[in-house]
This record gives C-alpha cells, sequence and structure tokens, in this order.
C-alpha cells in the first residue's frame, strides 16, 4: 500500500466515522423533548425522568406488548393506535379483554406533558400514574400490576432493555412507569396546519381564516389555543347516557361535579372519531349540530352554553375548515411511535 | 414494705433522660373484634345488628406519628420513617418500631390513613408501603390510597358471593375539595402506662384495635344494609368509627432489643 492509499484509507475511516457521529446525533435528537415554542411550559416535571432513547424505546414496547393485559392478549396500543392519534378510532367505547366493553371512549394520546389531569373524569392527576388503571380495570386489560412487573422479571428481553434504560436490571414499579411516560412524553403534535400558521410557515384560507375567527368567538373558553383545551371538567349538555355515567363526580363524589367530564383537545379530529365521552357522535357535523340545537339543559349544563351555539350554516363550514388545520398528519404517521417490528 | 423497697428502688434506678439521645418505641397493634381475637378465616363474630360474619382482610395504614412527653414537648417521627401498613394477615407488620428521643411519652397520636401530601407524592417517591404496585392499597382510576380495609364474609351480605368489603380512602382531593377521610387518633397513655424510652432500649406500647367498631362505633353499620364499601356509600362513616378503634392497653418499657 503506497501513500496515497493509506491516506485514502484513512480518509475513508474519518468519512466513516464523521457519518456515524452525525447519524448518532440525529438519532438522540429525536428522542429529546422539543419544547414547541408557541406551547406553554409543560406541566410534567421532565428533570424528574429525563427521557433517553433506551427509555423512550423501553417505554415503547411496553406500550405495544400485550404482556401487560390478565391473558397476554391487549397492549395500551390495542386501544390507542398511533394512526388514528392514538384513539379506538370507530369504536364508541372500547373492547378490552375477553372483548370486555367500557363505558367510555379510549382518549387521543397527545401532548400529555401538558396535560393537568387524565381520563375523561380526570380520576388520575400525574401522567405516571396513568398507565395503572386501564391495567388494572377488569374491563381493559384486568391485570394486577404487581403481576405484570412479576412477568417483566421473568421476561427473557426486559431486564436487559431495563439495564440500558435506567442502569439497573431491577424491574419496579418506578421505572416501568417512568419508561411508559418516556414514550408518551414524545408524543408531541405540533406540526398541524395551524401550527405552521402561527409559526408564519404558510397561511390560512380565507375560508379557514373565518374559521378561526369563529373559533376564537364561540369556541376557545373551553378549547383553549394553543392546545386546544383548558384542561377543565364540564357538562356540555349531552344528558345521561344509559350506562349512567356521571363523569368527574364519581371521583369527587361532589353534586356540581354530576355529568362534567373533561375538555377533550380539538387537535387530529380528523383521526379519532367517534367523539364525547361515549363516543355517540360518529360526525364533527353531528358534534357542531349539538351545540347548535340538541343541548340538554342539565342541572350542571355550562352557562356557557345555555343557549346553544348559534351558527349559520355558512358559519358551519367555515368552522369546519378551521377544524381541519388541526389535524397533524406528520404526528400520526411518525413511524418512532408506532408498533415496531 | 416490699412494695416500699421497689418503688425505692424504682426511683433510684430511674435514668436521666438526655433528649440527644434516642431510644426505641414500639407499637404494638392487637386486632381483636368485640371482645375475641382476631383470627382470620376462622372465628365467627356476631355485630349489633345480630348480623354474623368472619374476617379475611384487616389491612390499615399507621402515618404521621407524634409523641408527647410529660413536658408537653412534641416530637414528630420524620415522615418518611413514620409510614406502616398493618396488615392482620402479616405478624411482622403489627409491631411497627421508630426512634425516638429519651423521654417520657403520655401521649401518641398517628394518622389512620395517608396524607394529601403523600397522596399527591411522584411515583419515583413511592417505595416499600407506599409503592403503587404490591401491596393492594392503591386506587387506579381514582388516584389514591386505600387507608381501611376490612373484607370478610357473611350470610347477611348481599352480595352474590355473600362476601362484604370495606375500602375507605380519598385524601381530599388534588384540584378540587373532596372528601377526606383520614383520621387522627390520639391516645392518652399515662393511665395505662407512659412510655419510657431510653437508649438503646425498647418501650413497647401495646394497642387493642377494636374492628368491631367498624360495624358498631360512633355510627351503626350493618353488613344487610352496607356490604361493599368504597367510594360510594357511608365511607364517612365508617371512617368516623375506625378512628375509634383503637385503645391503649398497657407499656412495658425497659424492653431489650433483640439482635436480630
Amino acid at each position: 500500500m503506497n501513500k496515497r492509499q493509506i491516506l485514502f484509507f484513512i480518509g475513508i475511516i474519518g468519512l466513516v466515522i464523521a457519518c456515524q457521529k452525525t447519524d448518532d446525533k440525529l438519532d438522540t435528537s429525536l428522542f429529546e423533548f422539543v419544547q414547541p415554542e408557541h406551547f406553554p411550559a409543560p406541566v410534567y416535571n421532565l428533570a424528574s425522568n429525563p427521557i433517553s432513547k433506551e427509555g423512550f424505546e423501553l417505554g415503547r414496547k411496553l406500550f405495544y406488548d400485550p404482556i401487560l393485559s390478565r391473558n397476554n392478549t391487549i397492549s395500551c396500543g390495542s386501544c390507542h393506535i398511533s394512526q388514528h392519534a392514538f384513539t379506538h378510532h370507530g369504536h364508541d367505547v372500547s373492547h378490552g379483554i375477553d372483548d370486555r366493553l367500557g363505558v367510555r371512549n379510549s382518549m387521543p394520546l397527545m401532548n400529555l406533558a401538558w396535560s393537568k389531569g387524565f381520563f375523561w373524569d380526570g380520576g388520575v392527576f400525574h401522567l405516571d400514574l396513568a398507565p395503572i388503571a386501564p391495567i388494572e380495570n377488569e374491563v381493559e386489560m384486568d391485570e394486577q400490576f404487581v403481576t405484570v412487573l412479576e412477568k417483566l422479571r421473568n421476561s427473557k428481553d426486559y431486564p436487559t432493555l431495563f439495564q440500558k434504560a435506567f442502569g439497573s436490571s431491577e424491574i419496579n414499579s418506578v421505572n416501568t412507569l417512568q419508561a411508559l411516560s418516556q414514550f408518551m412524553l414524545l408524543l408531541i403534535s405540533d406540526n398541524s396546519k395551524y401550527d405552521k400558521v402561527i409559526r408564519k410557515e404558510t397561511n390560512f384560507s380565507a375560508a379557514e381564516q373565518r374559521g378561526y375567527t369563529l373559533y376564537q368567538q364561540k369556541c376557545s373558553t373551553c378549547h383553549q389555543e394553543p392546545l386546544f383545551t383548558d384542561y377543565s371538567y364540564r357538562d356540555n349538555g349531552l344528558g345521561i347516557n344509559p350506562s349512567q355515567d356521571q363523569g368527574r363526580y364519581e371521583i369527587t363524589g361532589l353534586e356540581s361535579d354530576k355529568l362534567k367530564f373533561k375538555v377533550p383537545s380539538l387537535r387530529n379530529l380528523a383521526y379519532t372519531s367517534p367523539y364525547m365521552h361515549d363516543g355517540s357522535f360518529i360526525t364533527l357535523e353531528a358534534v357542531i349540530n349539538h351545540y347548535r340545537r340538541e343541548i340538554k339543559q342539565t342541572d350542571n349544563l355550562d352557562p356557557l352554553l345555555r343557549n346553544g351555539i348559534a351558527l349559520s350554516n355558512m358559519e358551519v363550514s367555515d368552522l369546519t375548515a378551521f377544524l381541519n388545520t388541526l389535524n397533524d398528519e406528520k404526528f400520526i404517521r411518525n413511524t418512532l411511535f408506532s408498533e415496531q417490528p | 414494705m416490699l412494695s416500699a423497697c421497689i418503688l425505692f428502688s424504682c426511683t433510684k434506678d430511674e435514668p436521666t433522660l438526655d433528649v440527644t439521645k434516642n431510644g426505641q418505641l414500639k407499637i404494638k397493634f392487637d386486632q381483636i373484634v368485640g371482645g375475641k381475637k382476631l383470627i382470620l378465616n376462622e372465628t365467627t363474630y356476631t355485630n349489633n345488628s345480630e348480623e354474623q360474619f368472619i374476617v379475611s382482610t384487616a389491612k390499615y395504614y399507621v402515618s404521621n406519628i407524634v409523641l408527647t412527653n410529660n413536658n408537653g414537648q412534641s416530637y414528630t417521627v420524620p415522615k418518611s420513617e413514620s409510614f406502616f401498613l398493618i396488615n392482620a394477615a402479616n405478624s411482622e407488620s403489627l409491631t411497627p418500631s421508630v426512634l425516638v428521643p429519651e423521654g417520657q411519652y403520655t401521649t401518641l397520636q398517628f394518622n389512620l390513613g395517608i396524607d394529601s401530601i403523600t397522596n399527591t407524592l411522584p411515583v419515583s417517591e413511592r417505595t416499600g408501603v407506599l409503592d403503587v404496585a404490591g401491596n393492594d392499597m392503591y386506587w387506579s382510576w381514582n388516584s389514591g390510597y386505600i387507608f381501611f380495609k376490612l373484607e370478610g364474609s357473611s350470610t347477611s351480605s348481599t352480595t352474590a358471593d355473600q362476601k362484604f368489603r370495606y375500602h375507605i380512602g380519598l385524601f381530599g382531593g388534588y384540584d378540587t375539595k373532596t372528601v377526606n377521610n383520614n383520621k387522627t387518633v390520639v391516645l392518652d397513655l399515662s393511665k395505662a402506662g407512659t412510655a419510657i424510652v431510653q437508649e438503646n432500649l425498647s418501650s413497647d406500647i401495646h394497642l387493642m384495635v377494636d374492628l368491631g367498631k367498624v360495624f358498631d362505633g360512633k355510627n351503626k353499620i350493618s353488613i344487610a344494609t352496607n356490604s361493599t364499601v368504597m367510594t360510594s356509600g357511608p365511607h364517612q362513616l365508617i371512617a368516623e368509627n375506625y378512628a375509634q378503634m383503637f385503645t391503649h392497653d398497657h407499656t412495658h418499657n425497659y424492653q431489650k432489643i433483640s439482635n436480630e
């Protein structure tokens, strides 16, 4: 080998190393929590559970693993499908283990770092504690959380994966829940057309702009920008449903909380049908018509809805155009979030 | 003459208590039902509603222990060392001990339950008896600890399996003020035996815990009317009752600590 050849080879090696470095850099940045500029500060204390690639991947594996259920058939991902913004698209209420039916529509999982309460009734106040509820719910995964930990400890792969993520192969409730949170925290949806307009990367069409103005006048008190919810619990005049679900009341026991449910975000509505806590509305049109003319005068009806929301047909069309700017295709197509082969 | 001698010798030997030194204080929780010992899954008991029952589970949290000495000074056991899950099925859990400064303690106070701050701790701080997995004392859907659990069977029960289940919790709410079933229990130790805590020795406080009070305390609870009580039904009345379960029976002072 002459000098030139050696130099050539060194050059190649250098290039390979440089490439790897860049790749690694790109790779890890995908697993960082990137604060969207137009979002408020997260509610979740990220310092308490620093996100790593290994932690995220472990969380994702757990999320899609039916080992979390009693008979190893149902995973979190069974009812929270990434292509549908992590809802159970097409199901009013989800069928869990043994095809048992719940009473509520599975909520989308997105922008959870900003959430102050979890589930339709806010019965859980911290993301880390949220997964235990579906695991232990007898119509969802019907498993004891302690048994899940035991199954993970006895599995072939998990001790190594926990070792990689947390520096110890010990599997306990803390690191299991933190891994799941690391995955869920990165489910950030901030690339809808609305977000691009806010970032001044594009503009609304005339109809979308008119719809945005209508939204600001008639919807934004509850569905506040930029997350499109104020995370409050309200009675939106649906009335009591056949399963007698009293919502927030079942957590607080307060009469004033009867029929109150969490205000859901308006993001990604194109992928998350059916709507409302019981999934009783199939189309967005039906939802808008509910607010226009089907409000029930229940005891705790939100005062803002007492007279319904007046909208002309033209306005409905504009509002719908705006709502469609809240769909984030990049989010639902992100293969990092879906089940890995 | 003999008793005078004993008194004399006691006075003579009485140690000078030094608050800079710590000694052990052990609390023995002895479960009974009415006038009978608790034997799980075996003994039949009868409440004042003339209902017969057996007990299969009796568990409760004791936390935030505070002791007051004969000078009126209080000592609060550091919070992290002050959580205990008393479980009738686990004999090791029935005699928790804490380290406290030397002194003559005339009042024992503790919380039956888990306070609101602890109920909202980050998951990383929920270990041991506070672990959300494995203790069977945590509600996942309405996040919070179950403070008190009493289960058993009774022919008076209206459930299909003829069981009764009382799971009482609720810490007052995270962002909405709700029911708080934590109960402070204050016991005067001076009548049945002041606890004298001394370095390298243990003062063992023996409490009787009458689970029968759950049915026949301040409020009358019948199994037929209330076979299952959790977050609905008379949970507040049961909480008022469990606050009354404890009586101080006696104290053994100057006990040697075995080196287990």
